[in-house]
């Protein structure tokens, strides 16, 4: 059992800088997802907490002592790698117990901890056989065996359910859930999948081309997005965005084709700024225009079924945008429709660097 | 691929035919001399028609050409230059697909180009170093003025000397080195994946452990494939032991067919000479048979 602390952490490959400062505490026994899209470092920071890569300038240390210089099997490590990295040629027995062997643990040793795994794992009848004979899930499992059977203080998964069919993913997603829940380890996982990164995090860290954009609870992040970015890549579908300006005094917006409306609120913002507001398509509804109430009209494009909810691709004016809804709606037609929401579900960005604009309530 | 070409088919077939004529035909005729009693294998035209004399002729040739001795020598040689060749070879790819040092490629390109140089082009200076191994170091401490200052500082000249010649050593060390092996196996090394030396560095396998436990086992196929290229060689070896072995207990069983050459005024008992070159010929046919299914599955770089 131990903890992780980042602390300004560079990396760069020749003079393409790949990590751009990033700071980062893991408590002991937390599950930590990694999210982001391709390319946005993620891997690559964790791959340096393995000892994978090397460390271009700040620190990180596990259990309190800097690791910068150590070899990967001295920092009290396990990693599930994306292609699972089974040794072939070895049965899946051999596989777990290879890190055992490497030590030199005393033959019983390791038949005992192998079989402890296989029965955690539920693979006791797959032992024998090699990883081209069982399938991705198995192999799957046979790869966490092998990060488990070491009892490591830190796991390490870098994007290891990527590689299963859907409906397999899910299943393995609760499965290493339940896992952490009785082995208590610290773990960091690394995934481009949003929903992966929702339902398996304690604390979810979202990054964005070498910096980390925001740091939270899964619930938090998706009710508090600190930036555009963050607010477009959770949730699904993903959030809409429309362009507007405030008024002077913060207190009405004026967007989609200078349609205004007064907020019961305050936007903390310099006057009459171009902003971004965010509004996420399960916060919209569609319904008759009752006086009052917050909408505008649209027009239904497309719809599409997902079977419990229904996705509806529409358009006002030359804005298109999406509405998630219940499938029991009535006769869901394509059309102009009126498309309602509450002010309270608005999020505010500054359009010129994305970030996070607050509010504050006034009476 | 599924097409109607009889008249191609045949022609192909006559193609194949022929060539398997010319290539089997001498062997034919080893084969069948080797059968036969002195007074048929003298006549002309020789018959075509095996005889029972097999093993007679064996036993001669076997005693005549003290097989039991050079067919040792032979082995050995075979043997020294399959091991040295195979292990030399991987350690040098291994080095050069995974770790990563300056003049990495240089030096991979100099050992590629060793293809154009043959031992048949660099035979003098080969045998040159082969009677003193240690002479190239001898000659750079010469360049350096290190002998010189030595001899002047404690009046000990130095003369380093390591001979090889009628010597194992001088039969197989000279041929260890293998561009051919060393890109082979170079080649396979980079179609193994990098998550694998990943996975084995995380669970705390060094390189040499590495290089045993997984690159070995998994280049098996490519071993076999080797092992067979590479044994043909070294038992064929002709011109380098002809050269570096003056002591006739030193010679190779391909060298001692020479002496089961009849000459002028002896019999000429060609049966014996046959049946030598037949025996001669086992061991390599023993080993292409063993292996041939690991050869072609090596050479195409497939495990399945």
């Amino acid at each position: 059992m131990s903890d992780v602390a980042i602390k300004e952490v560079h990396k760069s490959f020749g003079t393409t800088k790949v990590i751009k400062g990033v700071d980062l505490e893991i408590n002991d026994g937390e599950f930590v997802v990694i999210v982001g899209k391709s390319g946005c470092g993620k891997s690559t920071l964790l791959r340096m907490i393995a000892g994978l890569e090397s460390i271009t300038s700040g620190e990180i240390s596990i259990s309190g002592s800097v690791v910068n210089n150590l070899e990967p099997k001295e920092r009290d490590v396990a990693m599930v790698f994306q292609n699972y990295a089974l040794y072939p040629h070895m049965t899946a027995f051999q596989n777990i117990g290879y890190a055992l062997r490497i030590a030199r643990r005393p033959k019983t040793e390791i038949r005992e901890r192998v079989e402890w795994v296989a029965r955690v794992l539920g693979i006791e009848d797959l032992m024998e056989r090699k990883p081209s004979q069982m399938s991705g899930g198995q192999r799957q499992r046979v790869a966490m065996g092998r990060a488990i059977i070491r009892k490591p203080g830190v796991f390490l998964f870098d994007e290891p359910l990527s590689n299963l069919d859907a409906k397999l993913r899910n299943k393995m997603r609760v499965e290493l859930k339940k896992l952490h829940n009785s082995l208590k380890a610290t773990s960091i996982f690394v995934t481009h999948d949003q929903i992966e990164a929702m339902t398996m995090a304690d604390k979810l860290v979202v990054m964005n081309v070498g910096i980390v954009e925001q740091i939270g609870t899964p619930r938090e992040i998706y009710a508090y997005p600190n930036s555009t970015y963050v607010a477009t890549f959770i949730g699904s579908p993903e959030m809409n965005l429309f362009q507007g300006s405030l008024s002077s005094d913060g207190k009405s917006i004026n967007a989609l084709n200078g349609e205004e409306f007064k907020l019961p609120y305050k936007v903390k913002s310099s006057q009459g700024q171009t902003v971004m507001v965010g509004i996420r398509p399960e916060h919209l509804a569609l319904g008759p225009k009752v006086h009052g109430e917050y909408g505008l009209m649209a027009q239904i494009e497309y719809i599409e079924d997902l079977g419990a909810s229904l996705v509806f691709h529409a358009k006002a004016g030359e804005q298109e945008f999406t509405i998630l809804a219940q499938a029991d709606i009535e006769n869901p037609t394509n059309g102009d429709v009126f498309v309602q929401f509450l002010p309270s579900n608005l999020h505010f960005f500054d359009a010129s660097n994305g970030l996070r604009i607050e509010v504050e309530e006034y009476n | 691929m599924i097409e109607r070409t009889p008249i191609l088919n045949a022609i192909t077939h006559t193609v194949l035919g022929l060539g398997i004529l010319i290539m089997c035909l001498p062997l034919l005729i080893v084969f069948v001399a080797a059968t036969l009693p002195y007074e048929q294998v003298i006549d002309v035209p020789m018959t075509l028609i095996p005889g029972s004399e097999l093993i007679v002729n064996f036993n001669k040739a076997w005693h005549r050409g003290d097989f039991s001795n050079l067919g040792l020598n032979s082995i050995v040689m075979t043997l020294g230059i399959l091991i040295g060749k195979i292990s030399l070879a991987s350690l040098t790819a291994f080095t050069i697909c995974y770790f990563n040092f300056r003049f990495r490629m240089f030096f991979f390109w100099l050992i590629f180009i060793t293809l154009m140089l043959p031992l048949e082009v660099r035979i003098i200076p080969t045998y040159e170093v082969a009677s003193n191994a240690l002479l190239p170091f001898q000659k750079i401490l010469e360049s350096l003025y290190l002998t010189d200052l030595v001899f002047w500082l404690t009046g000990i000249e130095i003369g380093l000397q390591w001979n090889l010649l009628d010597t194992y050593w001088g039969l197989t060390l000279p041929l260890f080195a293998s561009a051919t092996a060393t890109f082979l196996f170079r080649q396979f090394f980079l179609s193994i994946p990098e998550e694998l030396a990943e996975a084995a560095k995380m669970d705390g396998s060094g390189p040499l452990r590495f290089f045993f436990d997984m690159v070995l086992p998994l280049a098996k196929t490519n071993i076999a494939a080797l092992t067979v290229i590479m044994f043909v060689f070294g038992w064929n070896q002709y011109l380098w032991p002809l050269l570096i072995t003056t002591d006739p207990d030193m010679r190779t069983l391909v060298m001692g067919l020479e002496n089961l050459i009849p000459s002028e005024d002896e019999l000429p008992e060609w049966n014996v000479t046959m049946a030598g070159t037949l025996l001669v010929m086992l061991p390599p046919v023993f080993v292409v048979m063993v292996l041939q299914n690991h050869f072609v599955k090596g050479l195409l770089g497939g495990d399945k």
